[in-house]
């Protein structure tokens, strides 16, 4: 193990640990990508996630500058980027929310979905674009193939030194969860009730992965993130997990590898199982949030020890009980056992159990900062 | 094969998600003349209890419980005719919704799920439940027990809201209710002055037969 003897940007500080190395301290990154920025703003959630005013990217990055975190730029996704637009139109607007139906027009017909704004919460989809798998699939397939990338890495520059970027890709159920009219349980039926379809489609999917590996690797992004929250086992189980998730997972964390790129997997709640699997069978770089009881069922000691000489850890404050209903001291002690747990040899970010609440406490997430810059100091 | 060895077999064929051969041996035992509730209870209830319990102890994951729903749902077809002619009424009936502004609904399905498991008629109200939708629900069917689910700290607010409703329309008395959800808890229950709190879906059913006791 090397040690990095002075003070490192937070870029750096992420890398370094994310490559098992020893950093000047533990880094800290708790996961507040969507919430806790929004409200930051005080302004309707529409205004961000709808009128992109400010955009949610911009909106993170303020948030990263306020807490003092070591940030992760996770904004570019490559099965969701948005290429051609699509059209819109305001069906309910109300002081609680806005009801948006958006539709694009593909050669093999329409694509449509309705999207629910809250005032206060993330979007989510009433109606989503795959409500015939046989009739819509082609239309997907049309609309997926259509985003340019002509520079997948341009908003590198929007993060610099404050954290690290990285460009997203979705596991296959969180692929097909986030297509699917019905959601994740419409979703869970069709691998039992349409076995052939649901091949084809993972077949497809793979298949885009990797085309998109090959536009995006040679841009040298500081990691590839697998979004795999739909892939948790307290929604997807090891039998799914390893016919339609892992085929993906280990051809993107192979190219990867090959590519000198890391390779991080998100999969939140169950996911002791997840992180054995992918030790043994993946070339996986980073493991998170490694949610604990009750949401999850990681002991962060008991995976240090067993797959630490792999993977680098991300974890694992618990978001409900600690973070957004615990007092500070509850944050300092269950950080500090954290660290205790994890941090010894590098190899370890200090992160949240998942994505904090909306009204996690500004005092909590400082706290939790506080801790990695103090008790988590290597040198 | 005899009747209870039989028995045994759609229970254990339920756990393993066997919706053609469940439906098959359901349809022999009827028409060798047996009673459609020993039927209902000593095979669908019976394996749905284990899967409930394997679930607990995380042997049983949500899509393979998923998958022993629909086996049930498959025989409860073929069962439900005998079971009507025979006058025989389901052990409660329970209301179920997740409150007004989530759209978190995973929670609520599975305790749909292991309640008609167990022998409850579920009327499913969805999510994004409005209150007045639960008390228009309550007056419709008259249920023994109110189920609201809920994920976010912001929506949770609504349990209170609609428990206010349900009194304010004169049914709080007619109804036990229950809550869950990753946000809620036993104090959080008890301070918006609900019956029970389950947190998880076995529990629910535990809950709900504790309150029909």
């Amino acid at each position: 193990m090397t040690t990095s003897p002075t003070a490192l940007t937070p870029r750096q500080r992420i890398l370094t640990a994310m490559r098992r190395q020893i950093p000047d301290h533990v880094p800290v990154m708790p996961d507040i990508s969507n919430m806790v920025p929004c409200r930051l703003l005080g302004k309707p959630f529409w205004e961000i996630y709808l009128h992109e005013d400010p955009p949610l990217d911009e909106a993170y990055l303020q948030a990263v500058k306020y807490y003092g975190i070591d940030g992760w730029y996770i904004y570019d996704n490559l099965t969701m980027y948005e290429a051609p637009k699509w059209q819109e139109r305001i069906l309910q607007s109300s002081e609680e929310e806005l009801q948006v139906e958006r539709w694009l027009d593909t050669p093999f017909g329409r694509l449509t979905e309705v999207v629910c704004y809250p005032r206060a919460d993330p979007p989510w989809h009433m109606s989503a674009m795959i409500k015939d798998i046989a009739q819509d699939f082609p239309k997907l397939r049309w609309y997926l193939e259509q985003r340019p990338l002509e520079d997948p890495c341009k908003n590198r520059g929007k993060i610099g030194e404050l954290g690290i970027y990285g460009l997203g890709l979705e596991t296959f159920m969180g692929f097909w969860v986030w297509l699917r009219e019905g959601g994740s349980m419409q979703a869970l039926r069709d691998f039992y009730e349409q076995p052939e379809l649901m091949r084809q489609v993972q077949e497809y999917y793979l298949d885009f992965v990797d085309r998109m590996l090959d536009r995006v690797l040679p841009c040298r992004p500081d990691e590839i993130l697998i979004n795999g929250s739909s892939s948790s086992l307290s929604l997807s189980s090891p039998a799914i997990y390893r016919q339609y998730d892992l085929p993906i997972i280990q051809r993107i964390a192979r190219k990867c590898r090959q590519a000198g790129v890391i390779c991080h997997q998100h999969t939140c709640g169950r996911s002791r199982l997840i992180v054995e699997i992918n030790y043994h069978e993946t070339d996986i770089n980073v493991m998170e949030p490694l949610e604990r009881p009750p949401g999850g069922d990681v002991d962060l000691a008991e995976v240090k020890r067993k797959f630490g000489d792999k993977f680098c850890l991300k974890g694992n404050v618990n978001t409900f009980e600690t973070m957004l209903n615990g007092t500070v001291a509850d944050v300092v002690r269950e950080a500090r056992a954290c660290l205790a747990a994890a941090a010894a040899g590098g190899g370890f970010i200090l992160a949240t159990g998942d994505q904090c609440g909306r009204d996690t406490p500004d005092e909590n997430l400082f706290a939790l900062v506080e801790v990695a810059k103090t008790h988590g100091r290597y040198v | 094969m005899d009747a209870t060895s039989d028995l045994k077999r759609i229970a254990a064929l339920l756990q393993e998600g066997s919706i053609t051969q469940v439906k098959q041996l359901t349809q022999e035992l009827l028409d060798r003349g047996a009673s459609p509730q020993t039927i209902l209870n000593e095979g669908l209830i019976a394996g749905m209890a284990v899967v409930g319990e394997k679930m607990r102890s995380g042997e049983m994951y949500l899509p393979e419980v998923l998958q022993s729903a629909s086996v049930m749902k498959a025989a409860m077809e073929i069962l439900q005719p005998h079971l009507l002619r025979s006058g025989v009424e389901p052990i409660g009936r329970v209301v179920l919704g997740t409150v007004k502004g989530d759209m978190h609904d995973i929670g609520k399905n599975l305790v749909g799920i292991m309640l008609r498991g167990a022998g409850f008629e579920v009327i499913d109200l969805g999510l994004n439940t409005p209150a007045e939708k639960f008390v228009e629900a309550i007056q419709t069917h008259s249920p023994a027990v109110v189920g609201m689910s809920a994920m976010l700290t912001t929506t949770m607010l609504q349990m209170k809201k609609t428990i206010e409703a349900i009194t304010a329309a004169q049914l709080r008395e007619k109804v036990k209710i229950m809550v869950g959800g990753a946000s809620v808890s036993q104090r959080f229950a008890d301070e918006i002055g609900a019956d029970a709190y389950a947190r998880d879906a076995v529990t629910a059913v535990e809950r709900a037969q504790a309150m029909l006791a």
